[in-house]
């Protein structure tokens, strides 16, 4: 075993009934190394990092971490050992101080009755806090923080026990851009002092910037493992999917529709009164427009209040051209609004029930007489809106919590379009969704352009927006700053007007 | 290699389980049921007859006509502490309302005045969104109050004969409080598995945001489940009271303990979404077992305390095993 | 895996219930000792004899709790004529909960026990079960309080004299002169017939008042705070007496007035409870309870239900004379609970 490394893993085996599994799996990392772990969703990335973490304990196979064959029989093992992990939700208390989450996993400063130090406690976790460049009040309520500073603590939790391996679970996807750049810092930071770190992200840009090395799993097998600087993201992408792919959505061929008639949808003055003020846009019908903007910009209230689900406070909203008053999602569903949500499991999936009934559920009423449901014409429309939108399930009645999120996404599109409807909010379309699916969801939304709806797309992946709109708003501090069209949509541009900087 | 054996089990297992694992993985309180009462059944000759079964379940159909309404309330994610004060006010006012009129409308209106408290549940959880328990644990104490108000702390003696029917009567062999526990048994499977409303409720308690995002109306269906919840109360209300020949206002407490365990031994997650109605019928047919069995056992009453704590806890963790199990 | 260990769990269960049954079992049978030596084989054997030879061999009692001596005086005493008499006892405790009195004395039918003594929650709402006992041909005898539906007995207390008698010791001690505190119960007829007792005891000395009368619904706790509200709306001085309906009433009260430092007035009650005569010994504000021999109504119970079987016509009401217990008569009496 060569010197640097800290964590081999040789020939990992896993399998669990009826879940994807992990086969001969080989993973190395060394010190001061970040390494990313790539893979469509189901590749076997989080299994592979449970058993790293003695979450899971591996069927067969052998770790060897600082040199010597390790089994760790709990999660607590791993930690006590070294081995911390960042979930993509942080697994905080939101209730309890910074400097309690810190230290959370150690023995806290106490005296001599056994009663905690609290200023010791203060003291420790400023110094950890300093020691990543970060000024955080230990004092604070972790509740009341940034998702980025969240982070921060979290980082400072594994720094607490003394990790030598840190495992990053897609750390960016709730982040801004600055707030990554911050991020990459303290990674290079911790690099510095030797600390190995596992970076799993799907997107590309992220890991041709921070990673050493990548680790390309597919189908829970060990596909390859590369020089970062030696590959490319064409050459990343095909290994994942095994197949060609275009990684960025192409522009649609074609006419754009022009805004001569009244617009589809016109928004005039808006304001919900507290996150976002005055905004104005129009979307056509065939068109797709991209709101672009930082986290928290306003960018999902504005969609929330198109949708009625928050109430406008002022403006005026019309639908070719007649004024209308949503109050309520049902408002908005009677004239054919529909709305993707931001969090997919919180705020569109019924997750204990069927796929089937996830997808019809915006019919139910029309599929029944009195109340009671006509069982076979509900089936006859979930097995169309499987088909239409290729929704991978073995069957109808599968919980859909157990569909990745590419398919899950996929029959959320399809409760939508069950309702014909003319306009679709999509925010973040594409989050927590594999390569692949990717590719299926722009296909779908082009599609649906191409019907005639019009489709108002939030997203923060930069390259997304750019890719499908045909025109994008940009939002700063809850107001739209900028409408960009044609050549000038590009990442520069919208990143100056979202962060009122200057183009360099 | 390792593919293989795995195949291999799950074909077997496959076809000789198809519909039993159906069943069973979604109840397997009705295993627990068949197990004691098989138990019951070597130890005692008297438990498995006709009589002792009819006793044993019109003594259950209190309990299981609470959890049938529980049910509603649980897979909305709610809790609904007042069908015990619910069941005694109901029984005094439908006792209260046979002294004026004949023995059908008193029941009706009796039945109604649960209902009636049910919906002002419904309406103050919906629409302040306070949470259930605390709103339930304040009607289970004021309509325990009105209770004793109507009646002045005293029992309403019951006199009409075909009210009292109802709690003592027979359906050709079968008593009336069994009928009317798998009448509303039978309705409300069908309300919860064909009927748009029903399917919200699973929607509701499963992601409220999701459900208010989808367009449902989230408010009236909560008050809805709440009534449903107030009807059952109303209904357990009216037959106990015949059962006991007086509308006896300090009757109930404590019953809504055992709905909430019927429904949680039936499956359903305190948690909402998740759950069937079947399995909190078997839920109160486990507890009633228990406690008749126990009881002719001759097993002393403090012992039986311990038992029965001990075994509902058992039970629930069981289930909780072949849950996760099922999820893999 | 995680099937053969639900089902390894599921028999545990079963093992552990029918542990725990036989376990409990046991010690009725330990407890019983010229009984054959499970319950299950003496059930098994169910009493189909004509009239004439039928013994006891099953008697069933439900009480209203278990969780007042005063009961479990009950249960014990059936427990020890058990024992001498040769037959099974089970008593089981209804929490106050008239329905599940009502399916316990169900389930006693179910059993086909040869005799079931009912101490009722609630005299009228009981008879529904009375009368299915009574329709089974079931001998059921009323302990304690009257029950309605028709049972062949009611042995109680004398309560009325009960409450006479602590009112003629009340009377005396006041000098026919003072302001009395009343801690009523629950609305049944032995708390009935106590009060009247007591007012009838009262009624030709007009000097006594009754200027309180509350519901301490005859338990410590509930009567420890409904006599402190009494306390703190009658100044000292103003309180001359207590009555209390039964002694976890009467101590409930007394205990409250402790806290209080309030000792301006003296308190009687009914039960003859060991917890009382303790107070009567220690101190003098503690004056009286009437003691009631539950004991001997079980006694009476069983010798009501042999005559039965032997075809004799028993009483339809006994009731079973109480004692005076105070510091003066302390010596002679020895309490049942």
């Amino acid at each position: 075993m060569n010197p640097s490394e800290v964590l081999l893993l040789r020939n990992i085996s896993k399998s669990f009934p009826g879940v994807k599994s992990l086969s001969g799996v080989h993973f190395e990392l060394r010190k001061g190394e970040v390494h990313a772990l790539v893979g469509e969703n189901g590749a076997g990335k989080s299994t592979l990092m449970k058993i790293i973490g003695g979450i899971y304990s591996p069927d067969e196979g052998e770790i060897v971490y600082r040199g010597q064959p390790t089994k760790w029989s709990n999660p607590q093992q791993a930690r006590a050992s070294g081995i911390s992990i960042i979930h993509q939700e942080l697994k905080l208390a939101p209730s309890l101080s910074v400097a309690e989450n810190v230290l959370m996993g150690t023995t806290l400063p106490r005296n001599r009755l056994g009663f905690i130090r609290w200023e010791r406690m203060y003291e420790r976790s400023r110094e950890l806090l300093s020691s990543i460049g970060s000024d955080l009040d230990p004092k604070r309520k972790v509740g009341e923080l940034s998702v980025a500073q969240q982070q921060i603590v979290e980082i400072a939790r594994a720094l607490s026990i003394q990790a030598d391996v840190i495992i990053m679970d897609e750390p960016s996807a709730t982040l801004t851009g600055k707030e990554i750049d911050r991020l990459f810092a303290l990674i290079r930071l911790l690099k510095s002092r030797g600390v190995g770190i596992i970076y799993i992200s799907h997107r590309m840009e992220e890991i041709f910037e921070i990673s050493d090395r990548c680790t390309v799993l597919r189908d829970g097998q060990w596909i390859r493992t590369l020089e970062t600087r030696e590959t490319s993201d064409k050459e990343l992408v095909r290994l994942m999917v095994g197949r060609d792919v275009s990684v960025l959505a192409g522009k649609r061929e074609g006419e754009l529709p022009s805004g001569r008639e009244a617009p589809l949808l016109g928004v005039t003055g808006l304001s919900d009164g507290k996150r976002f003020w005055d905004v104005s846009l129009r979307l056509n019908a065939g068109e797709i427009v991209g709101i672009a903007g930082l986290v928290g910009s306003g960018r999902s209230e504005v969609l929330m209040t198109l949708f009625g689900a928050t109430r406008a406070a002022k403006g005026d909203i019309r639908l070719e051209g007649e004024p209308v008053s949503l109050d309520s999602p049902r408002d908005a569903i009677r004239r054919g609004i529909a709305l993707v949500p931001e969090s997919r499991k919180e705020q569109a999936l019924f997750l204990q029930m069927g796929v089937g009934e996830n997808m019809s559920v915006l019919r139910l009423k029309d599929l029944s007489a009195a109340g009671w449901i006509r069982m076979k014409q509900k089936e006859a429309l979930e097995q169309e809106s499987r088909e239409r939108l290729g929704v991978k399930t073995a069957s109808l009645r599968n919980r859909i919590v157990n569909l990745s999120g590419g398919n899950q996404q996929k029959a959320i599109l399809a409760r939508w379009l069950s309702l014909s409807p003319r306009v679709l909010l999509l925010d973040e379309p594409t989050r927590g969704v594999d390569v692949g699916a990717k590719e299926e969801i722009y296909t779908i939304i082009r599609e649906m352009a191409a019907e005639g709806l019009g489709l108002i797309v939030v997203s923060s992946d930069l390259p997304e927006v750019i890719g499908i709109s045909d025109r994008v708003y940009v939002m700063r501090q809850g107001r739209l700053v900028a409408e960009l069209q044609g050549g000038d949509i590009h990442e520069e541009t919208i990143m100056m007007h979202a962060t009122g900087g200057q183009v360099s | 290699m390792n593919g293989n054996p795995a195949m291999t089990e799950t074909g077997r297992e496959g076809a000789a389980r198809l519909n039993w694992r159906g069943i069973m993985d979604k109840m397997g309180i009705v295993i627990v049921v068949l197990i004691i009462s098989a138990l019951f059944a070597v130890m005692d000759e008297n438990f498995l007859t006709w009589s002792n079964m009819m006793n044993m379940l019109r003594q259950t159909a209190i309990n299981a006509i609470l959890a049938a309404g529980m049910t509603f309330v649980i897979l909305t994610g709610g809790i609904d502490l007042s069908v015990g004060a619910i069941v005694a006010l109901a029984g005094v006012s439908g006792v209260y309302f046979s002294q004026w009129m004949p023995a059908l409308p008193a029941m009706l209106l009796g039945t109604l005045v649960g209902a009636a408290a049910g919906y002002v549940n419904g309406v103050l959880t919906a629409k302040t969104k306070l949470p259930a328990i605390i709103v339930t644990l304040g009607s289970m104490t004021y309509l325990r109050g009105i209770a004793y108000v109507v009646t002045g702390g005293y029992p309403l003696i019951l006199n009409d004969g075909s009210f009292i029917k109802m709690g003592q009567g027979y359906l050709g062999p079968v008593p009336i409080p069994i009928v009317i526990m798998l009448l509303v048994y039978a309705v409300f499977f069908v309300i919860l598995k064909y009927t748009v409303f029903g399917r919200n409720v699973y929607m509701i308690g499963g992601n409220s945001e999701a459900a208010f995002l989808t367009g449902i109306r989230v408010v009236p269906r909560m008050t809805w489940v709440y009534t449903i919840s107030g009807i059952c109360s109303g209904i357990a209300g009216v037959i106990l009271s015949a059962r006991l020949l007086s509308g006896q206002p300090n009757v109930g407490s404590g019953y809504e303990l055992d709905a909430i365990a019927a429904v949680v031994l039936g499956g359903t997650s305190l948690a909402g979404g998740m759950g069937t109605i079947v399995g909190s019928l078997f839920g109160a047919l486990f507890m009633g077992t228990l406690s008749n069995g126990l009881t002719l056992l001759s097993v002393p009453y403090y012992w039986q305390l311990i038992i029965k704590g001990i075994v509902i806890v058992l039970a629930i963790y069981i289930d909780r095993l072949r849950q996760r199990g099922a999820r893999g | 895996m995680r099937k053969s260990k639900f089902y390894a769990m599921a028999l545990v269960l079963a093992l552990l219930t029918s542990m725990l049954a036989a376990c409990g079992g046991n010690k009725e049978a330990s407890e019983s000792p010229s009984q054959s030596a499970s319950p299950s084989a003496a059930s098994a054997s169910p009493s189909s004899a004509g009239g004439g030879e039928k013994k006891l061999k099953t008697v069933a009692m439900t009480v209203m709790t278990l969780d007042n001596p005063y009961f479990v005086a009950y249960k014990e005493s059936l427990e020890e004529v058990a024992k001498k008499e040769g037959f099974e006892a089970i008593t089981e405790g209804a929490e106050f909960d008239l329905a599940k009195q009502q399916a316990q004395i169900e389930t006693f039918i179910q059993k086909k026990v040869d005799l079931i003594l009912v101490n009722a929650v609630d005299s009228k709402g009981i008879a529904g079960a009375v009368k299915e006992a009574a329709d089974a041909g079931i001998p059921i005898i009323a302990v304690d309080v009257d029950a309605d539906g028709g049972v062949t007995s009611t042995i109680m207390s004398d309560n009325k004299q009960a409450g006479k008698l602590a009112g003629e010791y009340l009377v005396k001690r006041l000098n026919g002169k003072g302001n009395v505190v009343l801690v009523n119960g629950n609305p049944i007829t032995s708390v009935f017939d106590r009060v009247e007792g007591f007012k009838e005891a009262i009624k030709d000395h007009p000097d006594i008042k009754i200027i309180e009368d509350q519901n301490g619904k005859l338990n410590r706790d509930d009567s420890y705070k409904v006599f402190e509200n009494i306390l703190a709306s009658h100044k000292e001085g103003t309180i001359d007496a207590v009555f209390g309906v039964n002694d976890p009433t009467t101590i409930g009260a007394y205990l409250a007035a402790k806290a209080a430092n309030r000792s301006d007035f003296f308190f009687v009650s009914v039960d003859g409870s060991k917890d009382a005569v303790e107070f009567i010994k220690k101190d003098d504000m503690f004056g009286e309870t009437s003691a009631q021999h539950p004991k001997a109504q079980v006694v009476k119970a069983i010798e009501l239900a042999k005559d039965l079987l032997a075809g004799k016509q028993v009483e339809r009401t006994v009731l079973i004379p109480v004692d005076s217990v105070s510091k003066e008569t302390l010596s002679s009496f020895t309490p049942e609970f």
